[in-house]
């Protein structure tokens, strides 16, 4: 009886032991790959003066490709219209976030979504 | 008794493992914010031109305006208070430092391409104009406190003008 209790308690470690670390990893390049694409279409926004509807698109794209769904991924900026040179531009990218935890230990709930933030002077010349 | 032991062991090495994994993807989650900001931070402080030089025809960036500005897009994208210390949220966990900031340009006395070379830094570039060179540098992420302190994330970026052939 003790044999089996203690075996049925070593399973769940070992499930564990596996699945967890997994899991942390796709979350970080989950992170990391929405970060990267908030970089990219902020420094492509200010040779253009703002975020296109290509740029949008194209980002859609990159994160549906990792299993985002495209109405769940929010694209916005501060501006609509093209901003002159030395003027600044700010993109923000959501996306929903991957859940982790079988369980919560703690009384602190993990924020549910990835964000990326990206701030740069426009380059833009008529 | 003994098995208890052993499982007590595995959990532990478990344990050690998942920190070392999740330290080592906030370093590189860090230092991949921190290069795109110093990008972006390059990329901005060459757009602070001396205007009178430029109207004389002359490509000349004003080294204070654009140390000024550099340090607010740094902010900007990285979350810093004044004194670069991260703001509260802010996924950095350490104060970012700027290591070096090098404005070349036609007042330096010096012909483009000229070729940049840093050995402090491991810089080494052909520069073809007018041209903003920094590098910047935080503390590496610690959650498995260890005897030898690990070395900073420490990142450079170059913005230059290119001139139309």
């Amino acid at each position: 009886m003790k044999a089996t209790v203690l075996r049925a308690l070593f399973m769940w470690l070992v499930l564990f032991i596996i699945l967890q670390p997994i899991f942390t990893y796709i979350d970080y390049l989950l992170d990391l790959q929405v970060k990267a694409n908030t970089s990219y279409i902020t420094q492509k926004a200010a040779t253009e003066g703002m975020v296109t509807s290509m740029m949008k698109t194209e980002v859609i794209n990159n994160l549906r490709a990792l299993g985002f769904s495209e109405s769940s991924i929010q694209i916005s900026s501060t501006t609509e219209t093209v901003q002159v040179r030395k003027s600044r531009l700010d993109v923000y990218i959501k996306a929903p976030r991957i859940h982790m935890f079988p369980y919560d230990f703690s009384s602190q709930t993990p924020s549910s979504y990835y964000y990326g933030h990206g701030t740069i002077m426009s380059e833009y010349l008529d | 008794m003994d098995y208890i032991v052993k499982l007590a062991f595995v959990l532990l090495i478990f344990i050690y493992t998942w920190f070392f994994q999740v330290q080592n993807q906030e370093w590189d989650i860090e230092r991949a914010l921190l290069k795109d900001a110093n990008n972006m931070a390059v990329h901005d402080a060459v757009q602070e031109m001396n205007e009178i030089e430029r109207s004389k025809g002359r490509l000349i960036i004003d080294p204070v305006k654009a140390h000024q500005t550099f340090q607010n897009t740094l902010e900007l994208n990285l979350g810093l208070e004044n004194d670069l210390s991260p703001k509260t949220g802010s996924r950095l966990h350490d104060s970012v430092k700027i290591v070096s900031f090098v404005v070349l340009d036609e007042s330096s006395g010096i012909t483009f391409p000229y070729l940049y070379e840093d050995q402090q830094y491991g810089i080494t570039k052909y520069i073809q104009g007018p041209c903003v060179i920094a590098v910047i540098e935080s503390k590496h992420p610690v959650l498995i406190s260890r005897a030898k302190s690990q070395e900073p994330i420490r990142v450079p970026a170059i913005q230059e003008y290119k001139f139309n052939k």
